[in-house]
């Protein structure tokens, strides 16, 4: 079954937010408020939640305290909704990872009951800016540390994307506050030659008003004049899916990976628009991510609170 | 016109992004003739730095080179040794460990491995088909070489097919593993011993009477993503050599893969693989300027669709052939060499760079001020009096050496006005360290042009092939901007002023841009290139300039090491060695300096001379700071406030240093 976007809606606060019966929520880790607050709310109002957490060393999740291997996710998912009858699934995508994420998706897609799923979002007041000295002149530090980048499974090419299929891809890359994630992607492609054409997809509108620059601004060296740049904006998933959709129909014939390096609601459509194309069969579409470790509190408050209602048709 | 096509042509700078056919454009090293991957009997471990060209110099050894279109003919005996060469997708091995697939790991990693040099070689029979071969016996024979059902029924196929048609085959079958890889749960499509088959199809192939004799080569490139367990399946290949393949491994250089075989036994050596690195054994630091020299030659006269009056007399695509090498080692030719590239890239002396300083009024001004403040304590004298346009180099010496306190004066003033002569040692060691103290009071506005020339190109690229190109890139692109179009060979040329302009955005673009992007550790190794080009920076703005040219560090052990812990040496060894693997530093051996001190660590560390523009230091080899362990950690592992207090202290010690006793020489002890 795919996924159809329903409606999006905003509120002020969580507590505006109304969980439905027989929901439970899907979460991860809790790094800044505004995470805290939005799982701390969703455990009083729903049925129970599923914390998720994708390991990349062992390439395995810890679901509730359990590991899991990768290929057990589904299992263990549909075991726990169809165990308590569940109708309404929450994501709250504020703590959820990108793997965790598309994952869920997936494998709910794959079930084939009429959930209602719920994506929750809390925007954040404010990002942590780091301390400006004079020897230093990064700004932004939301992460710590990146990993290799890696293949999500089963999001990838129908073939090895290596020397001897000597088939390039385009790389549709969404971008944040950081450039080290892309900058990491360009560099390595150096050696790698894998992607002979880059696609950019920027946070415009941001956020807020004037955060599209700094995304800009902190990109505007690696991208070439000669690159296609679109635009979705920061707090849209459902125009972030529309502009996929109509970016990989003007590229037919051709490889795509996906790297949603952007904002999180850009991530939620990149996800959808992944799961669909994944059900549709679309064997010239994948994804990779960088795995990025998150500074703790790299946010502070919540400014909005993003609903995005979704159903399985 | 042909400025345009000249970007784009040095834009595509890595060998990737050309063709798998390196006849004509890769240029062979001097020392080549014993580094012929192919005439080894054993195995090779190729290993060479960033940005080297090791993937040029492996497909030089590949059929697409072999059977080059350009060729206008093969003969018979080049087709005894045939290289294949194997990238695999990094991202993907990941994915066939033991981790992820229990016990199945092996069965896929040899599954992949097998299912791409199959293609491989129905792709080399397709060239063959293609080339200039003349024996069209071979040829028909190969048109018709079919894979029976029974051999290839392994892989699923029942029916006969034609070697030459299996690559279409070949793709399917990769699209299938590749579901399998999403759905490991399955049942395994493939099993079977890749090493055996790979054999197997060879011997096919040398049913072909042209290739009864042959042997094939398989390098397979970027090992270091291999995991342990996978480097261990390749190395038993190596250690037990099949008839008629032989497996090499290329890496970077500092990277160390496993020495250990699936069973009790390891690789060594000599026994089982010959090392060559790319830098030392094929190149050497000598010809680096030759070799990078021809490269650009090559594709500037490929982009004019001429040749340079000095090379009309060799024969076309002559860099890549082995004939030549023995011509390109004589003085003659490479005379001619230098004299084209130094006209397209002209340096300058620091005796002309005296000249402009004191020609420049800003610059001059610094001079001036410079003197002056030496000159406070002591109204005898005017800054003027150590200031003649006549005597260019001295007067920029003048402005640092009055700042040191083992320096009279009078005493100087005689000698400049008398003996300049005494200069001399000066001159050797402290003139560029006085220009660059100079030009770093007025780095925004100007840049120190002796960065420029082609000779200081090649110093600072260090070995790395792409920083050269990437310099000459740029400058080409300026020159473009600038509307300087170049109509013919001879027009090339970029002065100097641009090529400061270049360096000096080359290695800002280097620093602020690449380092963090390299590898998985990027960020913290900017973090250490950061901290050490600042500490480099202090020294070469100290005003006495009396350690002059500071950008190497060396180690040297004292009661501090025992305050670090194990993990902190491991951390520390772990980042050198990272940063050494992407030539953030460079390394060089120290046990031979004259004179080392008992405590100091034998080798010696150099923040790469890339960077030296950004930073405003110099990029010769000269001097370098001893860190004890206790600041080492500082620099690399210590937080933000710990290194602050480090630069405070480096800061301190660098504006006092006037009163240090001059650094002796050897120079200064033989006056």
């Amino acid at each position: 079954m795919k996924l159809e976007f329903m409606k999006l809606k905003e509120y002020a606060a969580i507590d505006n937010f109304n969980c439905s019966e027989k929901s439970i929520f899907f979460y991860g880790n809790k790094i800044d408020d505004r995470s805290k607050s939005m799982v701390e709310y969703l455990s009083l109002h729903c049925e129970f939640g599923i914390e998720i957490l994708y390991e990349n060393k062992s390439n395995s999740f810890i679901v509730n305290s359990n590991n899991i291997k990768f290929n057990g996710l589904e299992e263990y998912i549909l075991e726990k909704i169809e165990r308590n009858d569940i109708k309404n699934i929450l994501l709250e995508s504020t703590s959820l990872g990108y793997v965790e994420l598309l994952l869920v998706l997936l494998n709910i897609s794959k079930d084939n009951c009429a959930f209602q799923i719920t994506i929750l979002y809390a925007e954040p007041l404010e990002y942590t800016t780091k301390s400006q000295n004079e020897l230093d002149s990064e700004t932004y530090e939301l992460s710590e540390d990146y990993h290799p980048h890696k293949y999500i499974k089963p999001f990838l090419l129908n073939e090895p994307h290596d020397f001897t299929s000597n088939n390039s891809a385009t790389l549709i890359s969404f971008i944040g506050f950081e450039e080290n994630r892309l900058g990491r992607v360009i560099e390595k492609n150096y050696d790698d030659n894998k992607y002979n054409e880059f696609i950019y997809v920027m946070p415009v509108p941001g956020f807020k008003f004037g955060w599209e620059n700094i995304s800009l601004s902190k990109h505007y060296h690696l991208i070439d004049n000669n690159k296609e740049i679109h635009y979705a904006p920061a707090d849209d998933p459902y125009e972030t899916y529309r502009i996929l959709d109509k970016i990989v129909e003007n590229n037919p014939n051709k490889k795509i990976v996906i790297m949603p390096l952007g904002t999180k609601p850009c991530t939620i459509g990149a996800s959808i628009f992944l799961v669909n194309k994944k059900i549709e069969n679309r064997l010239d579409i994948a994804t990779k991510f960088d795995f990025p470790i998150k500074s703790k509190g790299r946010s502070s408050g919540i400014s909005k609170i993003y609903e995005y209602k979704l159903r399985l048709v | 016109m042909k400025s345009k096509s000249l970007t784009s042509s040095f834009s595509m700078n890595r060998a990737e992004e050309s063709s798998l056919d390196m006849w004509g454009e890769y240029v062979l090293p001097i020392y080549y003739k014993e580094y012929n991957l192919l005439q080894n009997e054993k195995s090779t471990h190729i290993t060479g730095g960033r940005g080297i060209g090791k993937t040029a110099y492996l497909l030089y050894h590949c059929y697409p080179t072999i059977l080059s279109a350009k060729k206008t003919e093969i003969q018979d005996e080049e087709l005894e040794k045939i290289g294949l060469y194997l990238k695999l997708d990094s991202e993907l091995l990941e994915d066939m460990t033991s981790d992820v697939l229990d016990k199945n790991w092996i069965h896929a990693f040899n599954a992949y491995i097998g299912l791409s040099i199959f293609i491989e070689l129905s792709k080399f029979l397709k060239v063959f088909l293609l080339s200039s071969s003349k024996n069209e016996e071979s040829k028909k024979q190969v048109k018709d070489l079919v894979l029976t059902k029974r051999v290839v029924n392994f892989l699923g196929i029942d029916k006969d097919i034609l070697f030459i048609d299996y690559e279409e085959e070949g793709h399917l079958l990769r699209s299938e593993f590749i579901d399998w890889l999403c759905s490991p749960e399955k049942n395994l499509p493939f099993k079977f011993k890749a090493k055996e088959k790979i054999e197997y199809f060879i011997k096919l192939i040398k049913e072909v009477k042209i290739f009864s004799d042959t042997k094939f080569h398989i390098f397979i490139d970027e090992f270091e993503h291999f995991n342990e367990e996978q480097q261990q399946v390749i190395n038993s290949w190596i250690k037990h050599v099949p008839e008629n393949t032989i497996y090499n491994v290329a890496y970077k250089k500092y990277y160390e893969p496993t020495v250990n075989t699936v069973g009790s036994e390891s690789i060594q050596p000599r026994n089982d693989y010959r090392e060559v690195n790319i830098e030392f054994d094929l190149i050497g630091e000598k010809n680096f300027k030759l070799i990078a020299s021809e490269i650009i030659i090559n594709k500037v006269q490929t982009v004019f669709d001429d040749i340079y009056i000095e090379l009309k007399d060799y024969d076309l695509n002559y860099l890549s052939n082995e004939k030549f090498i023995e011509l390109r080692k004589k003085d003659v030719y490479r005379d001619k060499i230098d004299k084209i590239i130094s006209n397209m890239f002209p340096a300058i002396s620091l005796k002309e760079v005296s000249k402009i300083i004191l020609a420049d009024k800003l610059l001059r001004g610094k001079v001036k001020i410079s003197i002056e403040k030496a000159l406070r304590k002591d109204s005898n004298f005017k800054a003027e009096d150590f200031i003649d346009d006549r005597k260019p180099e001295e007067t920029i010496l003048n402005a640092v050496l009055l700042h040191r306190k083992s320096i009279n004066p009078s005493i100087l003033l005689d000698k400049f006005n008398n003996n300049i002569n005494e200069y001399a040692p000066w001159k050797n060691n402290n003139l560029f360290g006085a220009i660059l103290y100079i030009y770093n009071k007025e780095r925004i506005n100007r840049k120190c042009p002796y960065y420029g020339g082609f000779k200081h190109f090649i110093e600072q690229s260090s070995l790395n092939i792409r920083h050269t190109l990437e310099l000459v890139l740029q400058c080409f692109i300026y020159a473009e901007k600038q509307d300087n179009s170049f109509q013919k060979l001879q027009d090339i040329t970029i002065n100097i002023d641009y090529q400061a302009n270049v360096v000096r955005e080359v290695s800002r673009n280097e620093f602020d841009r690449k380092i963090a992007y390299l590898g998985t550790y990027g960020k913290k190794l900017k973090k250490i290139a950061e901290r050490l080009g600042k500490l480099f920076e202090l020294a070469h703005n100290n005003p006495a300039q009396s350690f002059a040219e500071v950008n190497l560090f060396a180690l040297i052990s004292s009661a501090e090491e025992a305050k670090l812990s194990v993990d902190d040496i491991a951390d520390y060894e772990f980042l050198l060695r990272e940063l050494l693997m992407w030539s953030v530093v460079t390394e060089r051996d120290n046990s031979k300096k004259w004179n080392i001190s008992q405590n100091n660590s034998l080798k010696e560390y150099r923040l790469h001379p890339m960077l030296s523009s950004y930073f405003g230091i110099s990029f010769r080899k000269k001097r370098n700071y001893n860190f004890n362990y206790s600041e080492i950690k500082t620099i690399f592992l210590g937080t933000d406030v710990e290194y602050q207090e480090l630069y405070k202290k480096y800061a301190e010690k660098n504006n006092n240093e006037d009163d240090n006793p001059e650094e002796v020489t050897l120079l200064d002890m033989i006056k």
